[in-house]
């Protein structure tokens, strides 16, 4: 079924989106952090779009970025063989952990002392955030690039996903590999929900959802095309995904039927993820920009406004002109 | 600074817009600056530069029959008309951004090691007296390429012959002269060095530099 939402869209990179991230809601609200092959992230502010800052410093395509939980760090993952911790409020590079291969998933445990990085030289690290000079802790065992690397249950473990078509789950503390989920193709995107320990795969036209600890299935169902990415609503009611036919879609999780679908991206969909209150989702997509979409449509929240018919007249137009002030990027 | 568009259409950001439709738009100043790179032509491809908020005055339905004639369509339903809203970066005065004047900014910024001791501020020093030498050595030799013969290979495998002229502070940009394109020769020309993947300067027969 397909419904008109008007996204926001955010402008500003001049290459594909490959990743996003949102940070947890903070007293100044909740953030979101763009990885995009032009180099550059960016920090926005969640609930509007608006641009914050830009991270320079990066020589290569940033593939992989992530924010702590107060958004006030910031990590990238970047072709230039680096992954860069930066400091979130003034934009400053705070360190730069330089790899042997390209670097392409960070990510902050809970509070903020380590960092996860994993790329095409297949090892994972773990870098201590309090003692930068410190040699990481490497976890060995797959075959192919890493695509993304998460810490998982509490911090305790640690879920990679590979180009090797496996999963594997590791103690963080013994550095050992505890398990292995292999799959029929490559994973195309993953994304790991703390609250009920959920990992969510899309490969091909299929996402696929699996407990994050034990690596087993618990469901999946089938888009209508290829699908690159997928996020799971906090409630555990909805899921949107997004994939190679420009798309948006959004499926109900427990029956895997197909709620809505949006048009409007100009390109494939690279990454989608929900923002940390449910209310709306960011899709990444190779046309360089992010958009931002809500998940109950028509709804009042950040800069969208509902408006009824019957108040729709003289005096609205210029109170959304006015409205519309805030709307300065 | 803002800049005022005037468009005569109305589209849906999702592409599925109805094309022909003449709805008269109260535009609202917004500004359309460059985002920080100033590579605004390369915006996302099909998004024009500059089209941010635009409001519809009368946000009617209008019908297909009236889509022909420039008149305002009549009212027949009073819904607001969804238009696209563009969240752009500020321009390059604003830099890379991080507002030091906003109350996050204020409330959470800490100067990172301030005040350390004295050890650490004569390593700064000494790491200051590095960088600058460093960047002296390659202010030089960027100084001595200029006018040798160079190639640059950009993306989609496309190789140009120039003359490497110079480049400006942050690198960002390369001017060269001479630049034979695929479609002809440029007397001058400045590459973007973000396009650029690797470039060539003959330095004499024998050798090359490569950047």
């Amino acid at each position: 079924m397909a419904m008109r939402q008007t996204p926001l869209t955010c402008s500003g990179h001049t290459r594909p989106v490959v990743d996003l991230a949102f940070s947890e809601i903070t007293p100044y609200g909740y953030f979101m952090i763009s990885a995009c092959k032009d180099g550059k992230p960016m920090l926005r502010q969640g609930e509007t779009g608006d641009w914050i800052g830009t991270f320079l410093g990066h020589k290569g395509a940033v593939w992989g970025a992530t924010l702590n939980s107060d958004a006030t760090r910031g990590a990238t993952a970047a072709a230039d063989f680096t992954a860069k911790v930066w400091d979130a409020v003034s934009g400053d590079e705070v360190v730069s952990f330089t790899h042997k291969h390209i670097v392409k998933t960070v990510h902050f445990t809970g509070d903020s002392t380590k960092l996860l990085t994993g790329g095409q030289d297949k090892i994972l690290r773990i870098y201590d955030l309090e003692k930068h000079e410190a040699d990481p802790n490497e976890l060995s065992g797959h075959h192919s690039g890493v695509r993304k690397a998460v810490w998982c249950n509490n911090d305790a473990q640690i879920l990679s996903v590979a180009d090797d078509k496996t999963v594997r789950l590791w103690d963080a503390r013994t550095l050992e590999e505890v398990k292995s989920l292999d799959l029929p193709v490559s994973v195309s995107g993953a994304e790991y929900q703390a609250e009920g320990e959920i990992l969510v795969l899309t490969y091909g036209r299929t996402i696929a959802f699996y407990n994050a600890l034990s690596l087993e299935l618990v469901k999946s169902f089938d888009a209508p095309a290829r699908i690159n990415t997928a996020s799971l609503h906090l409630e555990k009611e909805c899921v949107v995904a997004g994939g190679d036919d420009f798309k948006l879609y959004k499926f109900d999780y427990a029956s895997g039927d197909e709620l809505e679908s949006y048009k409007g991206h100009f390109g494939p969909v690279h990454c989608v993820r929900f923002s940390p209150d449910g209310e709306l989702y960011a899709s990444g997509s190779e046309d360089g920009t992010l958009r931002l979409w809500q998940t109950t449509v028509g709804k009042t929240y950040g800069l969208w406004k509902c408006v009824l018919p019957e108040e729709l007249n003289s005096e609205s137009v210029e109170s959304s002109a006015a409205a519309s002030q805030d709307v300065k990027a | 600074m803002a800049g005022v568009l005037e468009e005569n259409e109305a589209h849906g950001s999702d592409g599925a817009g109805e094309g022909g439709e003449a709805v008269e738009i109260l535009t609202v100043a917004v500004r359309t600056e460059d985002p920080p790179d100033g590579a605004n032509a390369a915006l996302g491809g099909a998004e024009e530069p500059g089209r941010v908020v635009l409001m519809v005055r009368d946000g009617g339905c209008a019908t297909e029959s009236e889509s022909a004639s420039n008149r305002r369509p009549r009212l027949s339903c009073s819904f607001p008309r969804p238009v696209p809203i563009l969240r752009l970066p500020r321009g390059p005065g604003g830099g890379k951004g991080f507002d030091p004047s906003s109350a996050r900014f204020k409330a959470l910024f800490t100067l990172p090691g301030l005040g350390a001791g004295h050890a650490d501020s004569a390593r700064a020093d000494e790491d200051r007296a590095v960088r600058a030498t460093l960047r002296e050595r390659f202010v030089r030799c960027l100084l001595a390429l200029g006018g040798r013969p160079a190639e640059f290979t950009l993306y989609e495998r496309l190789r140009m012959r120039a003359r490497f002229t110079c480049a400006d502070v942050p690198f960002s940009s390369v001017a060269v002269h001479d630049l034979k394109t695929p479609l002809g020769k440029q007397p001058a020309a400045l590459l973007r060095a973000s396009d650029v993947i690797v470039f060539q300067v003959q330095l004499a027969d024998s050798e090359a530099a490569v950047g």
